[in-house]
């Protein structure tokens, strides 16, 4: 036999729509038509029946079962432990139902119980499930239940769209009891959804297993899609085109700088090229935006104002630029952040009286930090200066005289 | 005090003491009581049968005074009463109750004057039984039926048989046609963001027995469906059809006819594994128990179509019974196929039932497929296709054990009998599984149970395992409420979770609830959805309508991590 003869017609012929459901209907109704006599209360015998039942292995006292008035009527009180008699426990549905399903001329019922539930019960699964009926059904409605687990022991737990997916979907012929051999693996299923996949076109990209490389059996878009790299930002929301340009996905190359290496030689602020950035993008920036980069300045102690140029002349508070500050940022600013900036200031303005200051509190010109006053406050005033300095000669009450003589704040 | 005032108050005293005197007729005399003779029938295990029930008077809670034969006086209490008979308990093992032990019991007379309706009394086939027992004759009383004549000749009997065995059943043609089986309808549809299913179901399962007087089987199983898949992605899926699952007739195959014929559709009786056969079966029960058989015919395609024509098929079996009391059956089978007049399958079955004693059983089927060198996918040879192993065993009704096994892999066949594949999934694939579980009553209606099963297939393996403790009519009156701990390693991902389960009975049904939560981790994937943790909520309710009518209604509704969906279904059958 050849794969090509091997079966792959279509697998719905279809009748007119619905006619099988009231084909059904007139079956169901045919059959509640057919009999119409009370049912045989459980337990309870009917002439008509006639006694199918040896009784060799029965008790000699009759009345344990026979009313003694005639033999076609049990006793109302009837009970019979059969777990207890006979090992085997009638729960569910068998604990309702009539001894005679069982117990019947067509067979000595060891023989039946020999084989377990397939014994009385054609086992419209053919034997290919094995005996473990319970596993999956229960003996009260026989309605299959928690298939996530029994799924699970195949090595195919239910998971995301197969947990509400309809058995039929995966076993077109559950209908007849044949769930056995399903494929496990996605493409077997899925070769429809393969077929549909043109945006990319899977088939002429190559992709035609594998599935789950890609795909969680959530969604076959959007969310569920894998990407080699989390598609954030703005990349979820791109066509896929706009990197895989002319369906090629093939041999598309996975560094960002291979896409944005325009925006790489056209960032200023800072200047990229200029500043021989890495083109490893990742190392500063999130594929959800360029902006708020990340920079590791790890082992950078030096050249700060070449990337910070902006931020040294923005600064108005203190304007670092008119100021005169150097540019060696790294004199007074970390790597952690801009503020707040430690210098070292020769005056001893961090302790003492004098601790606390802001800058603007003694160098009243923003413009211009070498100019400051030590005069202007009122602890500073002329008169009470004067009166300190008394006989200190040469005393000037000036601010740069403050200074000369008292370099270290002190007396 | 005027004299007329006098005469005012003693005429309505006068009419006052007439009033009260009916009342007081009424509710101050002493209720009649009557005795009724009893007489045990049956002594078993601390109970003891009475020969008077409910049409003597007695109810639950009587008190019986039974008078054994110089001996002290026995009080038993009434547990159960039937129309004619009635079950009491021994308060205590007494030696010198045995069957013929008369006593008495008092009763109301006013439980006699309006005696219930029992069901057997409206019918005018029964016949009138009057009251037992009671001294006093209730008016209406009738006289005891007549017992017809006996029709049955005697039958031999020896004194090493029991009385009364063996009962002679009737012959056949003496039978009435019995009608069993049973219609249904049922419906479920499953609604979610991104497709829709839905799936409807009507038929009947109708065995017809002593049709034409001789013990022959009509057997019809007919269904009808229709199923709806509505998806997102267009791939929608229509399908209705009609399908007939069984039509067939039986001749003989029971205890008094060892040779059976079966024609028609129905599935092979010898063994089910070689499938529905359209053709005849014939098997002949020897003298040793064991069985042959042989079948012809067509198979019809195992699908819902159920296409026939295609495929012919010869079988024959073999089921050997072996042991004192027949503990062991070993089955061996042989089918050869035809698709399309090409030979195609050459499958050898075998299977093995074991019940050494009550508390073993064991279960096994194999089945191997033979290729010869014009397969192209399979190298010729034997191939063990399938198999599946089954042995249990419970510990005097307080635990239990089982292992499993299963193993399957593709046959290489002509017939379309499984979803097609891929050739090499076909020459590569397969799956076997090994598991056991067990369970203990760890403490009274307390019991703990547990799974472990290990899988491997071709390219893969995993273990999973779940632990559950269900807690019997403690926390609900008949009820069962159960928590189990699951887990898995599967093939693509790996689940977690645990399940809260309730459900109680009541008088004609029951229902459950559910709740389930697991952690899906997806094997490899490292985007955000690598993670699901997905829950579901279950319930569903069954009752009986009556005594030939069910229902069933049920639903469940999924939420958490990409997925929202509800599920709703419905069953009604009719028993006949």
């Amino acid at each position: 036999m050849t794969a090509s003869t091997r079966h792959t017609r279509s697998r719905t012929r279809q009748l007119a729509p619905g006619a099988g459901l009231v084909g059904a209907l007139l079956c169901a109704a045919l059959a509640c038509a057919i009999d119409q006599r009370a049912p045989t209360p459980v337990q309870e015998w009917y002439e008509e029946l006639g006694p199918v039942i040896r009784h060799d292995e029965f008790p000699g006292d009759c009345t344990l079962c026979h009313t003694g008035d005639d033999w076609h009527t049990i006793r109302e009180d009837f009970h019979f432990d059969h777990l207890a008699e006979t090992g085997y426990a009638l729960e569910g549905a068998h604990a309702a139902a009539q001894c005679l399903r069982c117990h019947n001329d067509r067979g000595p019922v060891q023989l039946y119980a020999l084989r377990g539930c397939a014994g009385c019960h054609d086992d419209i699964h053919r034997g290919q499930l094995g005996q473990d009926c319970e596993a999956c059904h229960d003996q009260r409605t026989w309605r299959p239940s928690e298939q996530v687990t029994k799924h699970m022991e195949y090595g195919f737990p239910l998971v995301g769209a197969h947990a509400a997916t309809a058995c039929w979907r995966c076993h077109p012929d559950a209908q007849v009891g044949n769930f056995t051999r399903t494929p496990y693996s996605c493409e077997e299923c899925h070769r429809d959804d393969l077929a549909q996949a043109l945006e990319p076109d899977h088939q002429a990209q190559g992709w035609v297993a594998g599935c789950e490389q890609c795909h969680i059996p959530t969604s076959w878009t959007g969310a569920g899609f894998n990407h080699p790299w989390p598609l954030t930002g703005a990349h979820r929301s791109a066509d896929c085109s706009g990197c895989h340009a002319g369906g090629v996905y093939a041999g598309t190359p996975d560094q960002c700088v291979d896409c944005h290496l325009a925006e790489y030689q056209s960032v200023k602020q800072p200047d990229h090229v200029a500043l021989n950035f890495s083109t490893e993008c990742q190392q500063c920036h999130s594929t959800s935006s360029w902006q708020g980069a990340q920079f590791s300045h790890a082992g950078i102690v030096t050249g700060c104002v070449q990337c910070h140029l902006d931020d040294y002349q923005g600064t108005t508070s203190p304007a670092h630029a008119s100021a005169g500050f150097p540019t060696s940022c790294e004199d007074c600013h970390s790597t952690n952040s801009w503020t707040p900036a430690q210098f070292d200031h020769s005056f001893p303005i961090n302790s003492g009286k004098h601790g606390g200051l802001e800058c603007s509190d003694c160098h009243l010109q923003p413009s211009n930090y070498q100019l400051f006053s030590c005069t202007h406050c009122h602890e500073h005033n002329q008169a009470a200066m004067a009166e300190q300095h008394d006989g200190v000669s040469g005393y000037v009450w000036s601010s740069p005289a403050c200074y000369d003589c008292h370099p270290q704040g002190d007396a | 005090m005027t004299i007329g005032m006098r005469a005012r108050l003693l005429w309505l005293s006068l009419l006052a003491l007439v009033c009260a005197q009916p009342a007081a007729a009424q509710g101050g005399g002493e209720e009649a009581v009557l005795r009724v003779e009893v007489r045990v029938t049956s002594v078993v295990a601390g109970e003891v049968y009475l020969d008077v029930g409910r049409d003597s008077g007695l109810e639950t809670g009587d008190r019986v005074r039974l008078l054994p034969p110089g001996a002290a006086p026995v009080e038993v209490t009434v547990v159960s009463v039937s129309s004619r008979s009635a079950r009491a308990r021994l308060e205590a093992p007494s030696p010198a109750v045995d069957v013929g032990t008369s006593g008495e019991v008092r009763v109301p007379a006013a439980r006699l004057a309006a005696p219930p309706q029992s069901p057997g009394s409206a019918d005018p086939k029964q016949p009138t039984v009057p009251v037992q027992g009671v001294s006093q004759d209730p008016p209406g009383a009738q006289e005891p039926a007549q017992h017809p004549g006996w029709s049955t000749p005697p039958e031999e009997w020896n004194d090493q048989m029991p009385l009364l065995a063996p009962a002679q059943a009737k012959e056949q043609e003496q039978r009435a046609v019995t009608w069993r089986g049973f219609a249904f309808v049922d419906g479920q549809a499953t609604f979610d963001d991104e497709r829709d299913y839905a799936l409807g179901r009507a038929g009947v399962d109708l065995q017809a027995q002593d049709l034409f007087a001789e013990s022959g089987v009509l057997h019809l199983d007919l269904e009808g469906f229709a199923r709806m898949a509505d998806l997102s992605d267009g791939l929608d899926d229509d399908e209705s059809r009609v399908r007939l699952d069984r039509l067939s007739y039986l001749w003989g195959g029971d205890r008094e006819r060892p040779t059976s014929l079966e024609g028609g559709r129905f599935l092979q009786r010898m063994l089910p594994e070689f499938g529905v056969l359209d053709g005849v079966e014939w098997t002949q029960r020897l003298t040793s128990g064991d069985r042959l058989g042989v079948s012809a015919g067509f198979l019809p395609e195992w699908t819902p179509e159920m296409e026939t024509g295609d495929d012919l098929q010869v079988a024959a079996a073999w089921r050997h019974l072996a042991g004192a009391d027949d503990q062991l059956e070993l089955g061996l089978g042989y089918q050869k196929t035809w698709h399309e007049g090409e030979s195609d399958r050459d499958l050898a079955l075998g299977t093995l039932d074991w019940r050494p004693d009550p508390s073993w059983n064991l279960h096994g089927t194999a089945w191997v497929d033979f290729y010869d060198s014009s397969e192209e996918v399979k190298s010729s040879g034997a191939e063990l296709t399938q198999a599946t192993l089954n042995a249990s065993k419970h510990f005097s009704n307080a635990a239990g054990l089982t292992l499993f096994g299963t193993h399957m892999r593709y046959p290489d066949l002509l017939r379309y009998e499984y979803k097609p594949v891929e050739p090499t999934t076909l020459d590569d694939f397969e799956n076997t599984r090994l598991g056991v579980s067990g369970w203990s009553e760890i403490a009274r209606k307390v019991r703990l149970s547990a799974r472990v099963s290990w899988w491997t297939d071709d390219e893969d393996d995993g273990l999973t395992g779940e632990l559950r403790l269900g807690v019997r009519d403690r926390v609900l009156s008949q009820g069962e409420l159960a928590l189990a701990l699951f887990g898995g390693d599967g093939k693509y991902s790996q689940v977690t979770g645990a399940r809260l389960s309730a459900s109680r009975s009541f008088a004609s049904g029951w229902w459950t609830l559910g709740l389930e939560s697991a952690l899906h981790e997806s094997d490899g994937f490292e985007g955000d959805q690598a993670e699901l943790w997905q829950h579901v909520v279950r319930a569903s309710f069954d009752r009986d309508l009556g005594a030939s009518w069910d229902m069933s209604l049920w639903g469940d509704q999924r939420f958490g991590d990409e997925q929202q969906a509800t599920t709703v279904g419905f069953s009604l059958r009719r028993r006949f």
